[in-house]
């Protein structure tokens, strides 16, 4: 979970991780714990007031009234919540052992699934209903559920997708520059030689299942970089675009550290894609356009793609990259592998 | 036009699927009468289950996407025909008595719909761009447009010379590509982010009213003192389900972590994952609730279709078998039903099995090439 480490908590981790994990939504772990105790001892406490016998007039008698019912009740459910309860914190939510499994599994920075397994939003929903449920009158449970939300409503935020809500513009719900700038590349890319060249090249090769097949299949597809808003976009309306970044790498760079994975300048790979984007934004004065053509060769990128009024076009026009347009806001450069 | 009317038909046929699918497993279970939403959620699961199977044979065998969508194409109409053959007769029964069944639910059930529609409504039109769709959704556009399963990086578009056990072994997000595959025109993204996550929203809500059918059983209404006359077998269960759904509805919209269940329903619903959290884990609860009422008649298979399902979603699958492990083996050591011990481990096997495989790839004993 992102920014919390095993290393920095060491036996409170799991403490850390919950508290990051329920947010202000604790109510509803509270809720799930009241239950399970209410659920488990109300049964226990109500039994010794009817050991008391009742004297019963046969006309109001109702079958199954006042048999022993063997039927289930609320504390099985509450009993099975609470083995799971007791099963997670001898297990994987044992501070002890967590600090052994946690990193051999590789789930330090994932780790908040292991709270799915403990079912407080469906145990605090269950308490709720049988709260409510329990009333006779329809309308005071009405009142109560309203009373309910509303209090919920009152101590917890709203689910932030919720918020971000937009509708949107076209039937791929991307930004509607995606296909536009897609498009335009792919028109642009299908006239140069690499495309003749890696086409020419697939259709030689009849094997699919080669390993030959898969690195000209990849090469017949342009290589580019997008800025990171609709980066992510990109493969899904378009996946015979190539990207530069992977997802890990891209992420990183922005300053997003929740991957768990860092690179610092012993990272080639890393580095070499940095340098490019920092020549496409002009974010490293001291980059000198010999170093940004070396990354380019040697990561053999093919196009750039920046916002019109964010572009570096000077520098990146003086490195041998060629304006092959505006389009949507976006403005794309051409890098040709051959100079 | 024709994508908006492409998707309307995926999502059509797909739930048709699986509600044939359900009813053929109902037939041979030998049950007649059965709600079909019920009949649609087992359905999905045992679906889902076959696809995982038949995905990875074609992937690990190199098989172009196409093979694939030929083979689910002729299982989903086998499934469609002789879901028909076994289930119109408990459909027409169910639809005669849909009047009577409606009238067992209260107001609450009105609310539950309007829920539902919003939900669906509120995923269609949901964008999301983060990192992660991009993986997930890349990696079905990038089979379809590559005709291949999993040989090519989702987020780059660059070949790949090993399988990522990480990813290879759950297949869901194949799926949608075998559906573009098949409805040709049908964007990927489109089918990845809209249609599916409908359906997945539909059967979120579904899996949660089971577990609300299994959490208030009628029976339960037996010992209550004071009884309702008006109320008629099945009312009870179905009025504190409904209820019940509005609560998880509710919670779910007031998760205010990333990483709570109703982040992963609304934003990400088109992920493994999420369908790990939100429909695997209610239905695994589901099961574990009657196995403690000791109501469940066969608890054991649908676990097994459950996991199954869960393997195809996601490697989070861990959890559901976590889950089951944590429900059944107390039950087992306080009652002492020793002999439901073996039934647990089968219903368990695909995820067993896709953790010795995982465990295998991660740790070099296995080399899966996405070449020859």
């Amino acid at each position: 979970m992102s920014g919390i480490t095993l290393k920095e908590h060491g036996l409170t981790f799991v403490w850390a991780c919950l508290k990051e994990y329920l947010g202000a939504s604790w109510p509803f772990a509270l809720i799930f714990a009241v239950g399970i105790a209410a659920a488990i001892l109300l049964p226990h406490i109500r039994r010794k007031k009817e050991a008391e016998l009742e004297i019963v007039d046969a006309k109001e008698y109702v079958p199954g009234t006042y048999e022993d019912s063997p039927g289930p009740d609320a504390s099985s459910a509450a009993w099975m919540f609470l083995s799971i309860v007791i099963f997670c914190a001898l297990t994987v939510m044992n501070p002890f052992l967590v600090r052994i499994l946690i990193p051999r599994l590789g789930m330090t920075t994932v780790y908040y699934r292991f709270f799915w397994i403990l079912p407080i939003t469906f145990g605090a929903a269950a308490w709720l209903t049988r709260a409510v449920g329990s009333l006779r009158k329809k309308a005071i449970q009405a009142i109560l559920f309203a009373l309910i939300c509303a209090g919920l409503a009152f101590l917890i935020p709203l689910n932030p997708g919720l918020k971000n809500l937009r509708i949107p513009t076209n039937v791929y719900k991307t930004d509607g520059a995606v296909p536009v700038l897609c498009d335009s590349i792919h028109k642009d890319y299908e006239q140069t030689a690499a495309y003749q060249k890696a086409v020419d090249k697939l259709s030689r090769t009849t094997d699919r299942s080669s390993k030959k097949w898969l690195k000209r299949k990849a090469k017949e597809y342009p290589l580019c970089v997008f800025p990171y808003g609709i980066e992510f976009a990109v493969r899904q309306y378009d996946p015979t675009i190539r990207l530069l970044f992977n997802r890990n790498l891209r992420l990183f760079y922005e300053g997003n550290t929740s991957t768990g994975i860092a690179y610092n300048q012993k990272h080639k790979r890393y580095m070499r894609r940095k340098h490019i984007l920092d020549a496409m934004y002009g974010r490293d004065p001291e980059l000198t356009e010999e170093a940004f053509k070396k990354a380019m060769k040697k990561t053999k990128t093919q196009y750039l793609i920046v916002e019109e009024q964010l572009a570096n076009g000077g520098f990146l026009v003086r490195a041998g990259c060629t304006q092959v347009g505006v389009t949507a806001g976006y403005t794309i450069f051409r890098y040709d592998q051959n100079l | 036009m024709t994508v908006l009317l492409l998707s309307a038909a995926a999502l059509v046929v797909q739930l048709f699927l699986f509600l044939c699918v359900g009813s053929i497993v109902m037939k041979i279970r030998g049950r007649q009468a059965y709600a079909l939403s019920q009949a649609a959620l087992t359905g999905y699961f045992v679906w889902f289950g076959l696809f995982e199977v038949i995905c990875l044979i074609c992937e690990i065998s190199l098989l172009p996407l196409r093979t694939l969508s030929l083979i689910m194409a002729a299982a989903a109409g086998a499934a469609i025909l002789l879901g028909l053959f076994a289930g119109y007769r408990s459909w027409i029964e169910a639809m005669n008595s849909l009047r009577y069944r409606l009238s067992l639910h209260g107001i609450t059930f009105v609310f539950l719909m309007l829920a539902l529609a919003a939900s669906v409504a509120f995923v269609i039109l949901y964008s999301d761009a983060s990192a992660d769709s991009g993986w997930y959704v890349g990696e079905a556009s990038t089979a379809l447009a590559t005709n291949t399963i999993g040989r090519f990086d989702p987020s780059t578009g660059t070949a790949t010379f090993r399988f990522q056990a990480r990813y290879a072994l759950n297949c869901f997000p194949y799926h949608n590509a075998v559906i573009c595959s098949l409805l040709r025109g049908l964007p990927v993204i489109v089918q990845a982010r809209s249609v599916m996550s409908a359906i997945n929203m539909i059967m979120s809500f579904l899996a949660v009213y089971a577990l609300g059918l299994s959490l208030f059983p009628d029976e339960e209404e037996k010992r209550a003192k004071i009884r309702s006359i008006r109320n008629r077998p099945g009312s009870y269960s179905r009025r504190r389900a409904d209820l019940f759904v509005m609560m998880v509805f509710v919670i779910n919209l007031l998760s205010s972590t990333i990483y709570m269940p109703g982040i992963f329903l609304y934003m990400r619903s088109y992920e493994g994952k999420a369908l790990i959290v939100n429909v695997v884990i209610p239905a695994v609860l589901a099961v574990g609730v009657r196995m403690w009422h000791e109501m469940e008649e066969d608890p054991m298979r649908n676990l097994f279709w459950i996991m199954a399902a869960a393997v195809c979603f996601s490697a989070s699958s861990i959890m559901a078998l976590l889950l089951s492990l944590m429900i059944v083996l107390p039950l087992i050591a306080v009652r002492g039903k020793w002999n439901r011990l073996i039934p647990l481990i089968c219903a368990c096997s695909p995820v067993l099995a896709w953790g010795i495989v995982y465990y295998m790839i991660q740790h070099g004993m296995i080399v899966l090439r996405t070449w020859r």
